[in-house]
C-alpha cells in the first residue's frame, strides 16, 4: 500500500517536472526544425543565415565530404582562420591545370585538427598532390582542448564523441544572450553592438567548391572609408603593440613533433608539394626558434617559410582586416612567394 | 562525464526513475552498476583499483572485529597503512618518494602510476575507509556485511569527485533504510541540482577569470588587484565547491539518499573556529573527530598542549591533504596558528570587545575572518610558494595602476549575485522574522516561484557551454 502510494508521488512529481520543462522542449524542438548551426542536416549550399557563427571546421569537412567524390579535390589548404585568406583561386595559378584546390580550414586550427584531417583524406584514399599548411605564431601548437561548440573538430575526422559535439552545439542555441541577439536581428534586421559577440555582423559567405572565404561585407566598409574602418576599431588595432621582436616560448611537444612526422609520412606516400607557411601577424609577435628548427627538420628548410616578426606584412597595419588576420592581397603574396621559387617549373 | 553537463543531469534523473521502478532489493546494486559506469567513464583501471581497495577493506573490517585485542590493533594498523601507503602512493610520490628515489639515483618514476590510475577522488575515499575502519575498530559502528554497500560507499557516483566526506555509519543508515518513494525527492533534488549549478557556473565561472587572471600575471600588477583578490577568491571557492556540493546533494536525493552538508553560511562565521565549523564541514569535522581528538586524547597528559600539539598536528595534515607542496603545508600552519591565537586570546578579546555594541562586534568579527580567509587562500590559489611570495611582496609595493586590463563586468556580475546569495544568508541567520515572511511568501506564490526558477534554469542554460572544472576536482 505504501510502496503504490510511493509510486503515485513519484509520477505526479514527474508530470510536474515534465511540464516545467515543456518550454525547454520546445526549444529543442526549434534547435531540432531551424538547424542554426548546419550541423543535423545534409547541405548543398553551406551559405544559409550566415549571420550565424558555425563551426568552421565542421562545415569543411561536411562540404568536403559531400563533394570529395564528384570534384576529386587533391590540393589543400590547412590551417585556421588567418588561412581563410589564402585564396584557393590565387593558389590556383600555381598548382597544375588538372589540380583541384579546397580550402579545408577550421577557426583556431590546432595541429591535431589538421594531423586528422591530412590523415583523413589519406585514409578515404584521395590524392593529396599539394598543400599549404598555414601556422599561426601561438595558436597552432597551444594545448588542445576539444570542447568549445565553435572551435570542435568534426567527430567523423577526429576521434570524439558525435553526442558531446551535438549536445555543446545545442547548449550554443540556448544561451539567452545568443536568443536574444538571434530573435532581436530576426524581428529588426538591424545589428546592435551587443550582437557583435553573438553574430556575424559583416556580410560574408564561402565558395561552395572551394570553400573559399569571401568577406564582402568587411571589403566594402574598406572600399567605402577606409580610415574610418581603423578608427572604427581602435581595440583591434591597438597603439602600444610591441616596438621590439617578441618572442613566444617554445610550444611544440613530442607528441606534435611525432604529428608532424606522420603528416610527412603520408606527403611522402602520395608526393605531395607542400608549403608550411607561419604567417604575419599584428603583434609582430616571433615564431618560436626551437619550434621552427623542429618543423624545419621534418618537412626541410626549403618546404617552411617564417613570416612571424617584425618584416613589411607586420610593420603596415593596413595589412590587416584586425589583429589576427591579414588581407586576402597578403595572403596572394605570400602564396607567391613561397611558389616563386618552382613558379618557372609550372 | 561532465557533472556540470545537462546530459549528465538527463542521465541521472532518468536513471532515479529506472531505480524506483526497480524492486528495492536491486535498488543498491543499480547504485553501484551506476557508479562502476561513472568511474569507467573516467578511466576503467581506477574501478578496477576501487573494486580492489574496497575488497581489502571490507575484508579487513569484519577481520577486525572477530579478531582478538593483539590481532584486532595489528590489522588496523595493517589497514591504515594500507590506505595511507596507497594515498601517498597515488597522489604524493612526486613531493615524497620519487625525490628520494632521484637522490639515490634510481631510475623508477613513482608518479608514472597517474598513467594507469588517474588519482580522481582518491583524497575522498581514502579518508572515508579510514574513518570506515577506525569505526569498526573502536566499536563505534558494526562493520558492513554487504560488500556491494561497502563499495557503493565508497564509488557513489554524486560524491566520487569532490565529497563531501561522507560518514560511513550515516550513508550505511540511508542504504538501510526502507526507501519508499518519498515525497518530495525528485522536486528537492532537481531544485538542490539547479541551485548547485547556479552558484557554480553563473557565479563562480564569472569569478574565476580574475582570481586566474590575478595568479597568472602577478608582477605586473597593481596593488588595488591584490586587494580585490582577497574579496573574490573567498567568493570564489565557496561558490564554486558549495555549488559542486549542491549539485551532489541534490543527485543524491533523487535517490533517495540524503548527503551530509558541507556548507552552513560560513562567511556569517565570527571567527576562523567557527569559520570551520561552517565551511567544508565534511572534511573539517572527519579531521576534527579522527585527528585532533585522538592526537589531543593520545597527549592528554600534556594538559592544555596537548591541545595545541592536536591542533598543529591535524591543521597540517589538514593542508597537506589539499596536495603535496609547501603552498598546502604553510596554508595549514597559518590556520592552525590563527586558531591557537583565538583558543590563546578568548578571555582578552571578550574583554576587549564587550566594550562595542552587539552588532558592531558581530560584524568586526565577520570582517576579520573573511578577509583572514581570503588573506590565507592565497597560498591555496598560488601555483607554488615563488608566486605567493611575490603576490605579498607587490602587496605592499602600494603601488595602484588603477587601469584593470580585463573586462570587469563579469567580475561585478559575478560579485552582485554572490553579495545577494550573502545577503540571503545573513536574513536566514540575523533576521529570522523577515526571513520567514519571506519565505511564507514564496510559499504562498507559485507563480514568484516557477518564474524564479525559470530565471534560474535560463542563466543556467546560458552557462553550459564550454568546460567547467571544479576546483576541489584536484584534490
Amino acid at each position: 500500500m505504501k510502496n503504490k502510494l510511493g509510486k503515485t508521488e513519484l509520477w505526479s512529481e514527474l508530470k510536474r517536472v515534465l511540464l516545467f520543462s515543456l518550454p525547454f522542449f520546445v526549444l529543442l524542438l526549434l534547435y531540432v526544425i531551424m538547424d542554426p548551426f548546419m550541423v543535423l542536416y545534409e547541405y548543398k549550399d553551406f551559405n544559409k543565415n550566415t549571420y550565424i557563427h558555425k563551426n568552421l571546421d565542421f562545415i569543411s569537412t561536411k562540404k568536403y565530404m559531400v563533394n570529395a567524390d564528384s570534384l576529386s579535390y587533391d590540393s589543400f589548404i590547412f590551417g585556421g582562420s588567418t588561412a581563410l585568406y589564402i585564396s584557393p583561386k590565387t593558389w590556383r595559378e600555381y598548382l597544375g591545370k588538372e589540380d583541384e584546390p579546397y580550402s579545408f580550414i577550421a577557426s583556431g586550427e590546432h595541429i591535431n585538427g589538421i594531423w586528422s584531417k591530412i590523415k583523413y583524406i589519406h585514409r578515404s584514399g584521395a590524392d593529396i598532390k599539394n598543400t599549404i599548411i598555414v601556422l599561426d605564431t601561438e595558436g597552432s601548437f597551444h594545448e588542445f582542448i576539444n570542447d568549445n561548440p565553435i572551435f570542435m573538430k568534426h567527430y567523423k575526422v577526429f576521434p570524439s564523441s558525435a553526442l558531446m559535439f551535438h549536445y555543446l552545439t545545442f547548449t550554443q542555441f540556448v544561451n539567452v544572450r545568443f536568443l536574444r541577439a538571434l530573435v532581436h536581428y530576426e524581428l529588426s534586421g538591424n545589428f546592435h553592438d551587443y550582437m557583435g559577440t553573438y553574430l556575424v555582423w559583416k556580410e560574408c559567405y564561402y565558395d561552395n567548391i572551394s570553400n573559399e572565404y569571401y568577406n564582402v561585407g568587411i571589403l566594402e566598409e574598406i572600399r567605402n572609408d577606409s580610415i574610418g574602418y581603423y578608427k572604427r576599431r581602435p581595440g583591434s588595432f591597438v597603439r602600444n603593440r610591441l616596438e621590439k621582436e617578441h618572442y613566444i616560448s617554445p610550444q611544440l611537444n613530442e607528441e606534435y613533433v611525432q604529428k608532424l612526422k606522420e603528416i610527412k609520412r603520408i606527403f611522402d606516400e602520395h608526393r605531395t608539394e607542400y608549403k608550411i607557411i607561419i604567417g604575419p601577424n599584428y603583434y609582430q609577435k616571433v615564431f618560436n626558434k626551437s619550434d621552427l628548427v623542429k618543423i624545419r627538420a621534418v618537412f626541410g628548410d626549403d618546404n617552411v617559410f617564417d613570416f612571424s616578426g617584425q618584416n613589411h606584412f607586420s610593420k603596415e597595419k593596413s595589412n590587416f582586416y584586425d589583429n589576427v588576420h591579414f588581407k586576402k592581397y597578403v595572403g596572394d603574396q605570400l602564396i607567391d612567394i613561397v611558389y616563386s621559387q618552382n613558379k618557372d617549373d609550372k | 562525464m561532465d557533472i556540470v553537463s545537462l546530459y549528465f543531469i538527463c542521465l541521472v534523473f532518468v536513471s532515479a526513475v529506472v531505480y524506483y521502478l526497480l524492486n528495492r532489493p536491486y535498488r543498491n546494486l543499480f547504485l553501484v552498476i551506476l557508479s562502476c559506469g561513472f568511474i569507467a567513464s573516467l578511466s576503467i583501471e581506477l574501478l578496477i583499483y576501487l573494486i580492489f581497495y574496497s575488497l581489502v577493506n571490507y575484508f579487513l573490517a569484519i577481520r577486525i572485529v572477530q579478531a582478538n585485542v593483539k590481532r584486532k590493533k595489528l590489522l588496523y594498523r595493517a589497514g591504515i597503512i594500507i590506505n595511507l601507503s596507497q594515498l601517498i602512493i597515488l597522489k604524493y610520490t612526486s613531493f615524497t618518494i620519487d625525490p628520494i628515489l632521484r637522490f639515490g639515483n634510481i631510475d623508477f618514476v613513482f608518479n608514472n602510476l597517474e598513467r594507469y590510475i588517474i588519482p580522481v577522488g582518491v583524497s575522498y575515499f581514502t579518508l572515508q575507509a579510514i574513518g570506515y575502519l577506525i569505526n569498526v575498530k573502536m566499536g563505534w559502528e558494526k562493520p558492513e556485511k554487504r560488500f556491494v554497500n561497502l563499495l557503493l560507499y565508497l564509488t557513489f557516483f554524486p560524491k566520487f569527485i569532490s565529497g563531501p566526506i561522507e560518514r560511513s555509519k550515516h550513508f550505511f543508515k540511508e542504504l538501510h533504510r526502507e526507501k519508499d518513494y518519498e515525497k518530495g525527492s525528485v522536486s528537492i533534488g532537481l531544485k538542490t541540482i539547479l541551485l548547485g549549478l547556479f552558484k557554480k557556473l553563473v557565479i563562480a565561472n564569472h569569478l574565476a577569470p580574475f582570481v586566474q587572471f590575478v595568479y597568472s600575471d602577478v608582477g605586473d600588477i597593481g596593488t588595488e588587484y591584490i586587494l580585490l583578490l582577497f574579496v573574490v577568491q573567498p567568493l570564489y571557492l565557496y561558490f564554486d565547491f558549495s555549488g559542486y556540493t549542491d549539485i551532489a546533494i541534490g543527485m543524491a536525493r533523487l535517490f533517495g539518499i540524503n548527503l551530509l552538508p558541507n556548507f552552513n553560511r560560513p562567511f556569517l562565521a565570527q571567527n576562523i573556529t567557527n569559520f570551520w565549523k561552517r565551511f567544508h564541514i565534511s572534511l573539517s569535522s572527519w579531521f576534527n573527530d579522527y585527528i585532533f581528538k585522538q592526537v589531543s586524547f593520545r597527549r592528554r597528559k600534556w594538559g592544555v598542549y596537548a591541545s595545541v600539539y592536536g591542533l598543529v598536528v591535524t591543521w597540517m595534515l589538514f593542508g597537506i591533504w589539499h596536495g603535496a607542496g609547501w603552498n598546502f603545508m604553510i596554508l595549514g600552519f597559518v590556520l592552525a596558528l590563527s586558531i591557537l591565537f583565538e583558543f590563546f586570546t578568548k578571555r582578552q578579546r571578550g574583554i576587549f570587545f564587550s566594550k562595542l555594541p552587539q552588532n558592531v562586534r558581530v560584524w568586526l568579527g565577520r570582517g576579520f575572518t573573511f578577509v583572514f580567509y581570503g588573506f590565507a587562500l592565497s597560498f591555496f590559489f598560488s601555483p607554488n610558494l615563488n608566486v605567493t611570495i611575490l603576490l605579498f611582496a607587490k602587496l605592499f609595493e602600494f603601488n595602484f595602476i588603477g587601469d584593470f586590463g580585463i573586462s570587469v563586468m563579469p567580475l561585478v556580475f559575478g560579485v552582485s549575485l554572490a553579495l545577494g546569495f550573502i545577503l540571503i544568508e545573513v536574513l536566514e541567520e540575523d533576521y529570522k522574522v523577515t526571513y520567514s515572511k519571506i519565505n511564507s511568501y514564496w510559499e504562498r506564490y507559485r507563480t514568484v516561484r516557477i518564474m524564479a526558477y525559470y530565471i534560474i534554469a535560463v542563466f543556467v542554460l546560458s552557462e553550459l557551454s564550454g568546460g567547467s572544472s571544479f576546483v576541489y576536482e584536484m584534490f
